[in-house]
């Protein structure tokens, strides 16, 4: 507006003014509801990016440890929740195939062998970037029985299109009776 | 040099005059459909693809 000739007759630059003002609210209002809208999940719902920070040693991770080969698969924990761990390294996610229930609090715990790698759940918010030395954790829920397919989102190396696993859902009666007869679960073909 | 001049006259400045004082009526009509047509599907996104999708802690 200042950048007006001087000559502008005050009426013509009054009006544009005026609108400017007006559109500076309206544009100022939409980010505010974008903002309360954000804030409002953050805070209902505790649904916020995962920033815990948790090392582990890449080299070691099959030898002891979380993430020794007998303890990958779905764990339930004594609240009732199940606990998820499984491995990323080229070209594959270990176990390929993750058992969960359905509508039951579901924590992932997963970390990397080798390069950096990344996954998400198809049709869920589930996405992570799964980093060596590091144990990327989340916890969701899924609604409904159904199975999704777990891509690595992160180019991992020449292989890196053919990493890929399933994440079964099913009913929760039926996970906890399994559950009752292994320690740990899978939907891996034997 | 000056691309009013062709055109420009008194009578034209006016007539500009006249329509900015009318106000950017125009304008706001394209800018406003515009932006209302992204914040609505930002809030379709939000409510119909993100939210169904689960929380993640």
């Amino acid at each position: 507006m200042a950048s007006q000739p001087s000559g502008q007759p005050p009426s013509g630059h009054a009006v544009a003014a005026r609108a400017e003002r007006r559109w500076a609210w309206f544009a100022g209002a939409i980010i505010v509801l974008m903002l309360v809208v954000v804030v409002y999940s953050g805070l209902h719902w505790a649904m916020m990016p995962p920033s815990r920070v948790e090392t582990v040693d890449p080299s070691r991770l099959q030898l002891s440890g979380e993430f020794v080969e007998s303890n990958l698969g779905s764990a339930v924990e004594p609240d009732g929740s199940v606990v998820v761990r499984f491995i990323a390294q080229q070209f594959s996610f270990t176990p390929q195939c993750l058992l969960v229930p359905a509508d039951t609090p579901v924590t992932l715990r997963t970390t990397s062998a080798d390069v950096v790698h990344g996954l998400l759940i198809a049709d869920t918010n589930v996405n992570t970037m799964v980093v060596p030395g590091y144990i990327a954790t989340l916890t969701t829920s899924f609604a409904q029985p159904g199975e999704h397919l777990m891509p690595c989102h992160e180019f991992c190396g020449f292989g890196h299109q053919t990493m890929w696993a399933h994440v079964k859902v099913i009913d929760k009666a039926a996970f906890f009776e399994q559950a009752r007869q292994t320690r740990r679960l899978s939907c891996v073909a034997r | 040099m000056d691309v009013n001049q062709a055109s420009g006259t008194e009578a034209s400045d006016e007539e500009v005059e006249r329509v900015v004082a009318a106000g950017p009526h125009g304008a706001i009509a394209l800018a406003g459909a515009a932006t209302l047509v992204v914040t609505a599907i930002w809030i379709g996104f939000y409510v119909l693809v993100f939210l169904p999708r689960g929380v993640i802690q």
